[in-house]
Formats: structure tokens, C-alpha cells, sequence
């Protein structure tokens, strides 16, 4: 059972889907509950880990439908319609990633019999997730959501920005420069110090602002239509 | 009611005045130019626009708002410097690209959002939002839920009292005078400063990555501070006694500790200093942030 309910709200956090007051509250609550930062802490390490796989080529009866669907380009105005898109993950879909990255880094077995066990605390108890998980999320797809959700959006900001001024166009870039390499930053003190809560959440919390900054100049641009 | 429209043609220069009724809102637009607002004591609005290419003026009334706009001879967008003086009641939704805004007197709720241009906010009730992407951003003398924010410039709030929530990525946040229990401010490539209360089971929290974090705490605070850098230092102008410690992340608790003030900055100093202490800072000046680049 969740009794927690910000536990369910972190993947909203990092795809910036909460307004601002869930987000300062959400971020007030990461310090003073261990077990959210504890969770915000493993589902960072799965993108981190997820992100630092290579890709392979899904299992085909399984995952023919899921690689066609992502690798699928989207519609014109599917692109329109990325502003509103997420990178969600349910806790149970976050456990599923978890044992995804954990089979494709060698480790499947142990983590299996852990997870079916005894779940790790920042794991809710919560609908178990399907132990056939590595069905459900392939490795990498954790990753590359976020990378895909920030792909989606710089490439509206590519075809739109042509409807904002040069200087304008130059300084968002500048900006998203600056928060990459504090991202880049905190990644590398993260992979120096993978249990350090204050750089996971930090970490989160720069990813978001670009993803904020990102849909901020989309919509920017959107509006001189 | 019915919405009214008056539209003035042809004139560089125009000068009109018309009644309002409590309750409505001014909202103008203006892609290129210059807002000023300020306020008086009678329910009408006189709006002075001077623009060279300036050819219509549009003044629309409905029962909650007065809309104005000014459109170029050729009926695009025109570069127009407006002159506005609004009742004081009256709430403001100031929107511009290339556009200067200053508002000042106000004692409604007043939303401002540019591109390029700095933005400039004396007063303001209830909920004050101003945003601008490449432009400074400075608010004084509000109440309420304030939010201000610019992507590539400083951000400066001062003699205000309320939520407060003020952010850049390429800038300093500086905070004076706030009156607040409830406080966040951040940015990336820039300095935090703070002076102001730290209430009894308030939050404060002040993040950048590459810049220092600088905060006035007032004698007799009463607060659980949480200081996390990761390669940056901490300083204190008074003595403290840690009561949890992990590396560079640590608790202390001054007085009883009930309000929580989270401090963090990734590169930079984290400062806690006594109120009249804050280093000198030129008005206007853009924080001492360093460059990136330069760190690499």
C-alpha cells in the first residue's frame, strides 16, 4: 500500500509536469523524506544506467510493436502536441525499469530474487510489477524517454525558430548550454557518489529546468505564429 | 455590458482617455516598444502611445477587461512607446517581445511577460507575476503570491512581503528586504542573495549550481538549516554546531529550529552572514557570477 502520495508524483517532477506549487512543495518534501529521495535517488540511476547502455535491438516476437512505435516518427502534429507530452513512469513501472536495467547490466537473477523477496524500500509495495518486466520497459527506454521528451521539444524549437528573433534564438541556446553542463556536472558527481541524495535531487531538478526552458521557448515561439 | 470598441487612426502621437469600472482589468500587447504604467485615483484610463510607424490604436472594453493595442499604418505590429495611467484598483496584463515594461503604483495583481526587455514592478497585490527571457527583472514593494523570473539576466526582489518564488538560469537572484515565510529561489550560472525573515515553521530554500549562495540570518532565527554543495565551501559569520554530517552535506539548528531553510550551491560558497552584512552590490549590477566556460 502507498501511503505516501508524492511517492507517485516523481516521474511528474522530473518530466515537469507538476505546477509550481507541487513542485516546491514535492521538493520540500524530497528533503524531508528520506524514502521519496531514496526513490528520486533509484529512478535516477536507471536513466543514469540506462543511459550508459548500449542500445540493442529488442527480442522481436516481444518487442517488434514497442521498437516500431518508437522508433516511429511522429506526425506533424504529434510534434505540435509534444509540449504536453510525459515521460512518466509509475512506481511499478520504475521497479520495472529497475530489473530491465538490472537483466541488461548481467544482474537480472540476483535483483529478481530480491525483488520477489523482499522489495527494496524506496520500491512501494504497490501492485507488484510483472515480473515479465523486462517486457514492459526495455532497457534504455528510461534514458532515452527523457532524452526523447527533450529531442521532441528542441526539435519544434528547430522548426519554429525561424518565427523568433536571432538574438532571442542565440541566448535560449546559450541558456540550454549552461544547464546541460551543470547537468553534465551533476552526472559526473552522481557516478562519483551514487547515494549522495542532495545530487540526485539536484540532478533532477536541472533536468527539469531544461525541460522547463525547452517548453518555455516552444512556446514562445508558438505564439509569434 | 457591452464590449466597446475605440479605435483612433492615423496619428503618431495619440492621447485618450476613457472611463473604467471596477473590476476590469487593462491588458495591452505590444511587440515592440516600451509600457509604462502608473496609476492615479480616478476609474479611467488615459493611454498616451507614441510610435512613429504608429497608424492605429485599439482600445477594446468588455465587463472584464480593457484590451489595447496598437497596430503599424500597414496593420502589422507597431513599435509604440505607451504612456498609461490606470485607477490603482485596476489588475495589469502586460505582454511584449521586444518591449520594456515598468509598472509602478500598483495595487493589483499584475502579470508581465517579455522577451528582450527588462521589466521593472513597483507595488502589485495579490499575485504578481513577471517573466522575461533576456531581460533583468526587478520587483519592489509587492504583496502577495510573488513570481518573477528571467532566463539570461538577474532577478531582483526587494522590500516585498508574501510567497516568494524567483528564478534565472544565466543570472543572479538577489532577495532584500523580503517578508516572507515561504521562499525559493534559483539559479544556475549566478549568486543568491538573501535578506530578509526567517519566520517559525517557514521554508526557504536557495539553489544555484555556479555561483555563491549569501544569506542574512537574523539574530534569534529559529531554523534547521541543510547546507549541500558538492565541491563548493561554506562559511559562517557566527558559530554553529553541526548536528548531522555527511561530507559536504550537513545540518545544523539554530534556536529551536523550527522553520527549514535548505541552502545548496553545486560549485559555489554557501554564506551565511548577519543582516547589514551582504556585500555591496552597484544597483543594477549583474551578479558575480562567473562564466561557465571558464570553468572547464
Amino acid at each position: 500500500m502507498i501511503s505516501d502520495p508524492w511517492t507517485t508524483r516523481l516521474s511528474d517532477y522530473l518530466d515537469g509536469e507538476l505546477s509550481d506549487a507541487e513542485r516546491r512543495a514535492l521538493e520540500r518534501h524530497l528533503g524531508a523524506c528520506p524514502a521519496c529521495t531514496a526513490a528520486l535517488t533509484g529512478l535516477l540511476q536507471v536513466v543514469e544506467r540506462a543511459r550508459a547502455l548500449p542500445d540493442r535491438p529488442p527480442a522481436a516476437e516481444l518487442w517488434s510493436g514497442v521498437a516500431a512505435r518508437i522508433a516511429e516518427a511522429p506526425s506533424p502534429a504529434e510534434r505540435r502536441a509534444v509540449r504536453a507530452r510525459r515521460w512518466a513512469f509509475s512506481l511499478p513501472q520504475l521497479a520495472a525499469a529497475a530489473l530491465a536495467v538490472a537483466f541488461a547490466s548481467g544482474g537480472g537473477a540476483w535483483l529478481l530474487a530480491r525483488y520477489t523477496t523482499a522489495p527494496a524500500a524506496p520500491v512501494p509495495a504497490a501492485p507488484a510489477p510483472a515480473l515479465a518486466a523486462p517486457a514492459v520497459l526495455p532497457a534504455g527506454l528510461a534514458g532515452a524517454r527523457y532524452d526523447a521528451a527533450v529531442a521532441d521539444l528542441e526539435r519544434v524549437l528547430a522548426e519554429d525558430r525561424g518565427r523568433l528573433d536571432s538574438t532571442t534564438v542565440r541566448v535560449i541556446e546559450q541558456n540550454l548550454a549552461v544547464i546541460d553542463r551543470a547537468i553534465a556536472d551533476a552526472r559526473r558527481a552522481l557516478a562519483a557518489d551514487p547515494g549522495n541524495p542532495y545530487l540526485s535531487t539536484y540532478l533532477a531538478h536541472t533536468m527539469r529546468r531544461k525541460i522547463d526552458l525547452l517548453r518555455q521557448a516552444a512556446t514562445i515561439a508558438a505564439s509569434r505564429s | 455590458m457591452l464590449a466597446l470598441a475605440l479605435v483612433l487612426l492615423a496619428a503618431p502621437t495619440q492621447d485618450t482617455t476613457v472611463a473604467v469600472q471596477r473590476g476590469q482589468r487593462l491588458e495591452i500587447s505590444a511587440q515592440t516598444g516600451e509600457i509604462v504604467v502608473h496609476t492615479w485615483g480616478r476609474s479611467a484610463v488615459r493611454v498616451q502611445a507614441t510610435g512613429g510607424n504608429l497608424g492605429r490604436l485599439s482600445i477594446d472594453q468588455s465587463a472584464a477587461a480593457v484590451s489595447i493595442r496598437g497596430f503599424s499604418a500597414r496593420g502589422g505590429p507597431a513599435r509604440v512607446h505607451f504612456d498609461l495611467t490606470v485607477p490603482a484598483w485596476m489588475s495589469l496584463r502586460l505582454s511584449g517581445v521586444n518591449t520594456t515594461m515598468r509598472v509602478t503604483g500598483a495595487e493589483a495583481a499584475v502579470t508581465v511577460e517579455t522577451v528582450s526587455g527588462d521589466v521593472e514592478v513597483t507595488g502589485g497585490n495579490e499575485l504578481v507575476s513577471l517573466r522575461s527571457v533576456e531581460g533583468a527583472v526587478t520587483l519592489a514593494g509587492a504583496k502577495g503570491k510573488l513570481d518573477v523570473g528571467s532566463v539570461n539576466s538577474d532577478v531582483t526582489v526587494h522590500d516585498v512581503s508574501g510567497d516568494l518564488q524567483a528564478e534565472t538560469v544565466n543570472g543572479a537572484v538577489f532577495l532584500e528586504k523580503v517578508q516572507s515565510d515561504n521562499v525559493e529561489a534559483n539559479t544556475v550560472n549566478g549568486d543568491v542573495v538573501y535578506e530578509g525573515t526567517i519566520r517559525p515553521n517557514g521554508r526557504y530554500r536557495f539553489v544555484t549550481h555556479n555561483g555563491d549562495v549569501t544569506v542574512a540570518v537574523p539574530e534569534a532565527t529559529s531554523a534547521l538549516v541543510s547546507v549541500s554543495t558538492f565541491q563548493g565551501d561554506f562559511e559562517s559569520a557566527f558559530p554553529v554546531t553541526l548536528t548531522e554530517r555527511h561530507g559536504k552535506r550537513f545540518d545544523f539548528t539554530l534556536g529551536s529550529g523550527s522553520a527549514r531553510v535548505d541552502l545548496e550551491s553545486f560549485g559555489g560558497t554557501i554564506r551565511l552572514v548577519r543582516p547589514g552584512a551582504l556585500p555591496a552590490r552597484a544597483p543594477g549590477s549583474s551578479g558575480e557570477h562567473k562564466d561557465m566556460d571558464d570553468q572547464e
